[in-house]
């Protein structure tokens, strides 16, 4: 059967706020770079050499970001970001080359505020690039916009609820993660350490599988947060005796 | 509520008259339009409590609500503070992200209670619902791990979870899900009569030989 | 028509001499006459509690009534042995509902016809919802009209919180005619979200009650029920009910709160 791409709510219900985890200066410095990360005046190469600083947003698959789980690949696939008129629902059938980004800047009522990414405009760049970061996308976010990439790419359409099943474990990592940094940041552990420690954390194994592929599962995700909440309490104490 | 509730004369003590004083006499009864759906509105003299009293086979006949016990229950909850109901969330493992949808907020909304910021009491009142609709779900269905419940899906083929229904203000479906009688399809269909077509897919996520979860076309 | 219309039931209720309860067959082809737009057939059960001075046991009485309802289930009509019941959550048009309300009447006369008419009602049942409205009778002042509010600015200067204040009160039009509007601020919900129609449950809250019902008695005879002339006065109960809504909120809340979106 044909699937079509999908839009974030429906016509009767406009709310792009679906689209987004956080933006502007919600977004949270510690949480680790993810799929669907918009960053503003990046410096890009293009072909001839030449330098420009755009708007960009990470289309590199989230399993596909990091050589060891914490660490960045050398190089990021980034696509473009342009100022965009909002589609209604019905229009994200279409626009296949682009992903939609309404209200991306909803501080502003100008052209920017709403702007789109295009594949066909792609970078590579390193992370140490990537400084400023405006917008985080929601698991909805993600799911349309690897629909829509893959989609582009490949001509095959796959249904966001797939894309959720394959990503969503990965995604609760970096929740938590964001989570145990600030946490910790109080009790003095700065977030590259407090990174390194979740991730170790995540890793150790528990009765033959480790707690990062329980994440995989979602009947064990909130087991698995309350043993984190846990964990973090009793670091925040130690830290705070040794404090 | 019984459907339809007559009262008359303010002399027998199964009503509440009030403060009695002699021969006090009833206003007349309002002529009212008489509906098949089950109306909630309380009137003077007449009120849920004293309905026990009046009659055994009352709760035979219409079980308790579950949306009066969820009002109730939200007003209790609703004593604590934001940062209390938060911790007693955290305490269950539900996410952040599954909070704010749930009570219908951002995450950075969410993360700025934590810190201890104030909130609208609109937010509060929802807060204290979602930890009472915990509350019903956990102690009168006896579900364990009530985070856990409600972020599985009801039926393996569609992704529609119990948070789903909630923010979808379906919590009728919720407490339904709950009680273990009802069907979990029968439900789906409720909710979004389209699902089978809507979730029907080529495609499955499975285990490749790097170990990592990836998507390719089902088996014909 | 508001994007966020405070109303949650409207309900018709057409009231008859009594007549013998639907003959299966009568259920069956009445069945086949409302398939199009109620094709869910069930049964509903309605409980009527009766109490009366130095009677220890109340009376109750339950009927259960053939029912009829759509497929999203927000609409039913009832035929009970001594009324007919057309209810929606649903309400959108008045034309719409006038819809069903004919089809059902069309419905009834066609198969096991009824002799006449003894009452007939239109009611809306409105759920007023306001974010952040606080929990007093006060609160609500920017909201509703002042009237509905009572001696709030009188006990107001007593140092006295008005905790509760249930009204009604009944108009009355010509020829019969009347409305009872029933109003006051409330908590959880009007209409119960487990009831047999499906409805929008916002969590548990307070609310204002704005419950108008349109209705006729007959003064002399009890008249033949004549379909035609049913919907004409089904229309004329319908006519007022707009106008007493919108003057009995205040103008704020239609720009802050119905003209929004979900």
């Amino acid at each position: 059967m044909v699937h079509n791409l999908e839009a974030p709510c429906d016509s009767d219900s406009i709310d792009w706020s679906r689209l987004y985890r956080a933006r502007g200066d919600e977004v949270v410095s510690h949480r680790p770079y993810f799929t669907g990360d918009v960053f503003e005046r990046v410096e890009v190469q293009n072909p001839d050499g030449s330098t420009k600083r755009k708007n960009v947003i990470i289309v590199q698959h989230p399993c596909a970001m990091r050589t060891n789980g914490v660490d960045l690949v050398p190089k990021l696939l980034v696509a473009e970001l342009r100022n965009h008129r909002v589609l209604s629902p019905e229009e994200w059938t279409g626009y296949t080359k682009n992903m939609p980004l309404p209200d991306l800047i909803p501080s502003v009522a100008s052209g920017r505020r709403s702007q789109a990414a295009f594949f066909d405009e792609l970078y590579l760049v390193a992370p140490e690039r990537l400084a400023s970061r405006i917008a985080c996308l929601s698991q909805l976010g993600v799911n349309l916009l690897l629909q829509r990439w893959v989609s582009h790419n490949s001509r095959v359409v796959i249904p966001t609820s797939t894309y959720n099943k394959a990503t969503s474990g990965v995604y609760e990592e970096s929740d938590l993660i964001e989570e145990w940094c600030e946490e910790l940041l109080p009790a003095g552990i700065l977030p590259e350490k407090a990174t390194v420690e979740c991730m170790t954390w995540l890793r150790e194994d528990v009765g033959g599988v480790t707690r990062q592929r329980m994440l995989e599962d979602e009947q064990h995700r909130s087991e698995i947060r309350r043993q984190m909440r846990s964990a973090i309490r009793s670091l925040a104490d130690i830290a705070g005796d040794l404090g | 509520m019984p459907d339809d509730v007559t009262s008359r004369s303010s002399f027998s003590d199964l009503f509440d008259a009030g403060t009695i004083g002699s021969e006090i006499i009833p206003p007349d009864e309002v002529s009212a339009t008489r509906t098949a759906a089950r109306l909630l509105t309380e009137d003077i003299g007449f009120s849920r409590q004293r309905a026990r009293i009046l009659n055994q086979e009352y709760d035979e006949l219409h079980h308790r609500s579950h949306f009066a016990e969820w009002r109730a229950m939200t007003a209790d909850r609703g004593r604590a503070s934001m940062t209390e109901m938060l911790s007693e969330l955290a305490e269950l493992g539900f996410a952040w992200r599954d909070i704010a949808r749930l009570v219908g907020v951002s995450v950075a909304a969410v993360q700025k209670w934590r810190r201890g910021e104030k909130a609208a009491g609109d937010s509060r009142r929802k807060l204290a619902s979602l930890l009472a609709a915990c509350d019903l779900v956990a102690e009168h269905y006896e579900v364990r791990e009530v985070a856990s419940w409600f972020e599985m899906p009801l039926v393996g083929e569609a992704p529609v979870t119990p948070i789903d229904l909630y923010v979808e203000e379906r919590a009728d479906l919720v407490f339904d899900y709950a009680s273990g009688h009802a069907d979990p399809e029968r439900i789906l269909s409720d909710f979004d009569p389209q699902w089978r077509e809507r979730y029907r897919t080529d495609f499955e996520v499975f285990r490749a030989s790097d170990d990592q979860l990836s998507i390719r076309p089902k088996a014909q | 028509m508001y994007p966020n219309a405070p109303v949650v039931l409207v309900a018709l209720e057409l009231r008859h001499p009594s007549a013998e309860p639907l003959s299966r067959a009568a259920q069956v082809k009445i069945k086949q006459l409302l398939a199009k737009r109620l094709p869910l057939p069930r049964k509903a059960t309605m409980t009527s509690i009766q109490a009366t001075l130095g009677v220890a046991q109340p009376e109750v009485t339950t009927e259960t009534a053939p029912q009829y309802v759509s497929r999203d289930r927000t609409t039913a009509v009832t035929f009970r042995s001594a009324a007919v019941i057309v209810e929606t959550t649903r309400y959108g048009r008045y034309e719409r509902f006038r819809d069903v309300v004919a089809l059902a009447i069309e419905a009834r006369q066609t198969i096991e016809p009824v002799v006449g008419i003894e009452r007939l009602g239109l009611r809306y049942i409105n759920e007023i919802r306001v974010p952040d409205v606080g929990d007093t009778l006060a609160s609500w002042e920017p909201w509703v009209d002042r009237t509905l509010l009572g001696p709030v600015s009188v006990v107001d200067r007593l140092g006295l919180t008005a905790a509760q204040l249930q009204g009604v009160v009944m108009l009355d039009r010509d020829a019969g005619k009347s409305i009872v509007l029933r109003y006051g601020p409330r908590g959880g919900y009007a209409v119960d979200p487990e009831g047999d129609l499906k409805r929008p449950a916002p969590t548990p809250g307070p609310f204002f009650l704005l419950d108008i019902d349109s209705f006729w008695a007959p003064t002399d005879d009890i008249p033949e029920l004549n379909p035609e002339e049913l919907l004409t006065l089904g229309d004329d109960l319908h006519e007022p009910v707009r106008t007493l809504f919108e003057s009995l909120i205040t103008e704020r809340l239609r720009k802050e709160v119905l003209r929004h979106a979900g």
